[in-house]
């Protein structure tokens, strides 16, 4: 697989996984689903699990969002690669063209 | 539309006698509801109403935006070469270990992660139906029982200083008066009828809460060892 192919994937698992993080990070659902006005215990239980939920999403987004940023990267680390090893190339044949003429 | 929402709008008024007579009566000394009330520290009306609302629909939507990233995850990482061609040399060795560790945290850290919070989602949707379906058969029970005849039968006192008018039955809401034993009776059983589903309905979420916490916080990316700088000997090949 060449550079090129493997950078536009890094490009396109990044840009999919912050995309994933801006969704999960709104996804909470609110307290209808639970009885959170319930009294006692069992309203504090529907709290808990309410916001245990909302931790477990937005732990989810949080991961998300970091791994996407390091696809970015690594995208940057091929175009980088990949830019420099062309320039360098170029400049092989360049001078080797010149040396025959 | 469960069978809660059928039965709790014609359970509301007896409950809110049951609710009203445990607060102005108590219930007999040594009554199954006493460790019951303890326990949830509601009454069953209050609770029952409470249920009575919360509905698993916004539940079946989150799980349902979960389910397509788990999609999208799976996708992604199978799109992901496992082993970066192409390129070689010392550079590429040191990005190739940093490739295998994204592609093996997305695949198995992140996914994992995104399944279990699935799995949750689904555990507590099913915990609300559950809870919702036990509630309604006792509700069920309760509506036709004797004691929800004697409970509706009887006036009920309203007042704090309600004393000497008689206990007249009436269809038309509290009255106020004294309420005879059996009547607290007959209100303390269906309190301990429908508390003791409550209480058996909070324990398993309680322990939904104990179970799901560890397979649920964030998970770490491990950072691959760096790998050993290059001589100048290496050699490096390039497939752009």
């Amino acid at each position: 697989m060449s550079l090129h192919r493997l950078r536009t994937l890094a490009t396109d698992t990044g840009d999919a996984l912050t995309d994933a993080a801006a969704t999960l990070g709104r996804l909470a659902p609110d307290a209808t689903a639970f009885p959170a006005g319930a009294p006692g215990r069992l309203g504090e239980l529907a709290h808990a699990l309410h916001t245990q939920l909302g931790s477990a999403l937005a732990a989810r987004a949080r991961e998300a969002a970091a791994h996407g940023a390091r696809f970015a990267d690594a995208a940057a680390v091929l175009r980088l690669a990949a830019a420099g090893y062309a320039d360098t190339d170029a400049e092989v044949r360049r001078r080797h063209q010149d040396g025959d003429t | 539309m469960d069978a809660l929402d059928r039965l709790a709008p014609p359970a509301a008024d007896l409950l809110a006698r049951v609710d009203d007579t445990l607060v102005r009566c108590g219930a007999p000394p040594g009554h199954p509801v006493w460790p019951l009330l303890r326990r949830l520290r509601a009454l069953p009306g209050e609770a029952v109403a409470a249920l009575a609302v919360a509905s698993p629909a916004p539940l079946d939507a989150t799980g349902a935006v979960l389910r397509r990233f788990d999609e999208a995850y799976s996708h992604a990482y199978a799109a992901l070469p496992a082993e970066v061609e192409g390129w070689r040399g010392v550079g590429a060795e040191s990005f190739a270990a940093q490739w295998a560790a994204l592609r093996a945290h997305l695949g198995e850290d992140l996914a994992d992660r995104l399944r279990d919070t699935m799995s949750f989602v689904e555990a507590v949707e099913r915990w609300v139906r559950d809870t919702r379906a036990a509630l309604a058969r006792t509700l069920a029970v309760v509506l036709t029982s004797a004691e929800a005849v004697a409970v509706r039968a009887a006036a009920v006192p309203t007042a704090p200083d309600a004393s000497a008018a008689s206990a007249v039955p009436s269809d038309e809401g509290p009255a106020t008066g004294p309420v005879a034993p059996d009547v607290v009776r007959a209100a303390a059983g269906i309190a301990a009828h429908v508390l003791r589903t409550l209480v058996e309905a909070y324990d398993r979420g309680a322990a939904l809460l104990d179970e799901w916490a560890p397979r649920l916080d964030e998970v770490r990316y491990r950072v691959p060892a760096q790998v050993s700088a290059a001589g100048f000997e290496a050699t490096t090949e390039v497939t752009f």
